[in-house]
């Protein structure tokens, strides 16, 4: 029995207990992905590592068991939520009570089999790239994920936080979210991917956003998967005229993370991509940004920095593309590093592809060290050196993190970077 | 409280300071004046510890220890302060954080507990009225923005909260317009008690027209070629530094 008949064999075992398994063009599309998978060749951002951590997750079997209280450390207060644990969504999890009329938050395990089929285009089309092997894996074996649709004019004012947690040793976590803004409605979209000490599976999120004409929407990911895990994550946002998309994006766990950000923007977009990664230990940490402008007078604003120690390697690759005819566009992209021991490595490659006259661009690219002199004036305050470069490494996040608006969530995912620096006996108090 | 006795200075082989012997007691203001690579910022700079500077020989004793085999923070921990000619941005942590965690560096180097929240607050905010400055800039980044006289203050109202013993200023005074000298100078003033000492490093005389030193050293070729009283930082500012540097060195006091 060679590979792709195993897989073929345990995905057909697996189907009936993946939504969708009685539409005979959902479990066609499951094949036809696997197929993909299997004879796709990895490379580029998906190494050969990646292809067969990703098969040999095997699929979760126990039913997931959280403790409450730990949940509530990574639920935002006053929220609407969705909460996955191990891949199997956990409706008495969900805060859902007082939802607007018409306004539509469910996981795709609650959608009936119409929905489900009214849903497959952006169930099954990959975006502005095609899927690649990760994304097939994910597709092949979606086990569940969210639906939200907000209506015209509907400005949700309360977000919706998107968690998705991970207890088991093993297993294989795979997700797709469905996420549609109606004309002029604003919505804010908080993604919380975590996993308690020793979860050590593969999990694979891939999220489809679209914007019609005008819809705002703010989105916040932080990712704090332990050093055991794996995580990918593909985001693939298409806009409409005057949509605006505004993110903030934190990798600060998982032994391999990627992330994958694909946006389309059209005429008069508002984008503006802020991020973070932190690697330590033997992690390997990846962003990888798409912003294709095929609209005019856009703004794009991307700003990233990443820090690497240890022996962690950190990889930043963000592209942004101005298609012919394209005018009156200004776009940027900034991306600093910080390089805090000589075994570190951080890989950045920002590239403008600009087919386009009358439009400003612009990108940067620093990878260095603590500066010396910052290092001096803290010690020479009383800090040990120790407390000093910690604090100054904190300081680098911070400008990041200082970003986000909602202030739970900043004051979440600052706690999340403390938590995951050494020696971080800094209090979020006076910060 | 500070006697530095003999001690030549090299940066990356090139010899800067090239013996100087100077006492610091309790209460003394004493302003090191120069000209440009006289070696003023060098002194401050050995005096605090910065990495860089090779003292090949000479010694250093404060408050009864061997200053130079203490470590920066070591030395800061023990009363030192330096306020720094250039005091570097760090945007992304507060200025408060900043004080609060100086301060409380401070205490757990003398066995107490760290300062209560509220207490800290009134401290702070007693003090930054002393520099002039606003409460705001208590919650911005550290010196992220400030300008020349606002980043000099602030290194001021750093010095107010830690209430060290021994006070350099490395050419605090330099670019800041008439106002925020004065200001700096209303801030060293409130400083002054008799256990405290200054060293006030500068170039021009005129930090010295608000704050009264008790000598005045000047330095040239890494050398204190001249020692006097307040006077002579007047003679300085009339003739310049042009017929002091072919002056034979002078045994400091």
């Amino acid at each position: 029995m060679n590979h792709s008949l195993t897989l073929d064999t345990r995905l057909h075992d697996r189907i009936p207990h993946l939504p969708g398994h009685r539409l005979d063009w959902m479990n066609q599309f499951r094949q036809e992905r696997l197929a993909a998978f299997t004879t796709t060749d990895p490379g580029g951002k998906q190494d050969k590592q990646w292809h067969l951590s990703a098969a040999a997750a095997a699929d979760a079997t126990d039913p997931p068991h959280l403790d409450p209280a730990w949940l509530e450390r990574y639920r935002l207060p006053d929220v609407f939520s969705l909460v996955w644990v191990d891949g199997v969504f956990c409706p008495h999890y969900c805060v859902r009570e007082g939802l607007p009329a018409g306004v539509c938050l469910k996981s795709l395990d609650e959608l009936s089999d119409a929905e489900l089929t009214e849903l497959r285009p952006d169930l099954t089309q990959p975006g502005l790239q095609e899927a690649d092997a990760l994304m097939n894996w994910n597709l092949a074996w979606l086990q569940s994920g969210a639906f939200l649709r907000i209506p015209e004019r509907v400005h949700l004012e309360k977000p919706v936080q998107l968690l998705c947690i991970t207890t088991a040793p093993v297993g294989l976590v795979s997700l797709r979210h469905v996420i549609r803004l109606g004309r002029n409605s604003r919505a804010t979209l908080i993604h919380t991917q975590t996993g308690q000490a020793g979860a050590s599976g593969t999990t694979g999120e891939t999220t489809a956003i679209w914007l019609e004409q005008a819809a705002v929407l703010a989105h916040y990911s932080l990712q704090t998967q332990p050093a055991t895990a794996r995580h990918f994550a593909r985001l693939d946002v298409a806009t409409d005229t005057g949509a605006c998309f505004h993110q903030h994006h934190l990798a600060l766990g998982a032994a391999r993370a990627l992330t994958d950000i694909q946006i389309r923007a059209a005429d008069q977009v508002s984008c503006e991509l802020n991020g973070l990664f932190y690697a330590d230990g033997n992690r390997q940490t990846a962003i990888y940004t798409r912003v294709q402008q095929a609209g005019s007078q856009g703004i794009t604003r991307e700003t990233y920095r990443g820090i690497a120690t240890d022996k962690a390697h950190g990889v930043f690759e963000g592209l942004l593309q101005l298609q012919p005819d394209v005018r009156k566009i200004t776009a940027t992209l900034q991306n600093r590093n910080l390089l805090l021991s000589p075994q570190a490595q951080i890989d950045s490659r920002p590239q403008l592809e600009i087919n386009a006259e009358d439009v400003q661009c612009s990108h940067g690219v620093t990878v260095g060290q603590l500066d010396e002199d910052a290092v001096f004036f803290l010690v020479s305050r009383g800090l040990s050196e120790a407390e000093a470069r910690t604090l100054l490494s904190f300081a680098f996040a911070n400008e990041i993190i200082g970003k986000i608006p909602l202030t739970a969530c900043r004051d979440q995912a600052r706690q999340a970077f403390l938590a995951a620096l050494p020696q971080a006996d800094i209090h979020q108090d006076w910060l | 409280m500070l006697s530095i006795n003999d001690i030549h200075v090299q940066v990356d082989d090139k010899p800067i300071l090239n013996g100087i012997t100077l006492t610091v007691n309790p209460g003394e203001v004493h302003a090191i004046m120069g000209p440009n690579g006289s070696g003023k910022s060098t002194l401050s700079n050995v005096l605090a510890g910065r990495p860089g500077y090779q003292v090949t020989a000479g010694s250093i004793r404060y408050q009864g220890q061997d200053l130079l085999t203490m470590k920066p923070e070591e030395r800061a921990r023990a009363g030192l302060f330096l306020a720094f000619q250039y005091p570097v941005e760090i945007p992304g942590v507060s200025n408060i954080y900043l004080l609060k965690a100086a301060l409380n560096a401070l205490r757990k180097s003398r066995g107490q507990t760290e300062v209560d929240a509220m207490d800290f607050l009134a401290l702070v905010k007693s003090k930054i009225k002393t520099v002039n400055l606003d409460e705001s800039f208590l919650y911005r980044g550290i010196n992220e923005g400030f300008s020349g006289g606002e980043k000099k203050r602030n290194e001021i109202l750093q010095m107010a909260i830690l209430e060290p013993l021994l006070c350099i200023l490395d050419e605090t005074d330099s670019g800041l317009d008439i106002d925020a000298l004065k200001q700096v100078a209303d801030g060293v003033n409130a400083l002054r008690t008799p256990e405290r000492s200054f060293i006030l490093v500068t170039h021009y005389q005129r930090l010295l027209d608000y704050v009264q030193p008790d000598q005045v050293h000047v330095l040239a070729g890494g050398r204190i070629v001249r020692t006097g009283g307040p006077e002579l930082a007047l003679e300085l500012e009339a003739k310049g530094y042009g017929w002091i540097e072919h002056l034979p060195r002078e045994t400091g006091p």
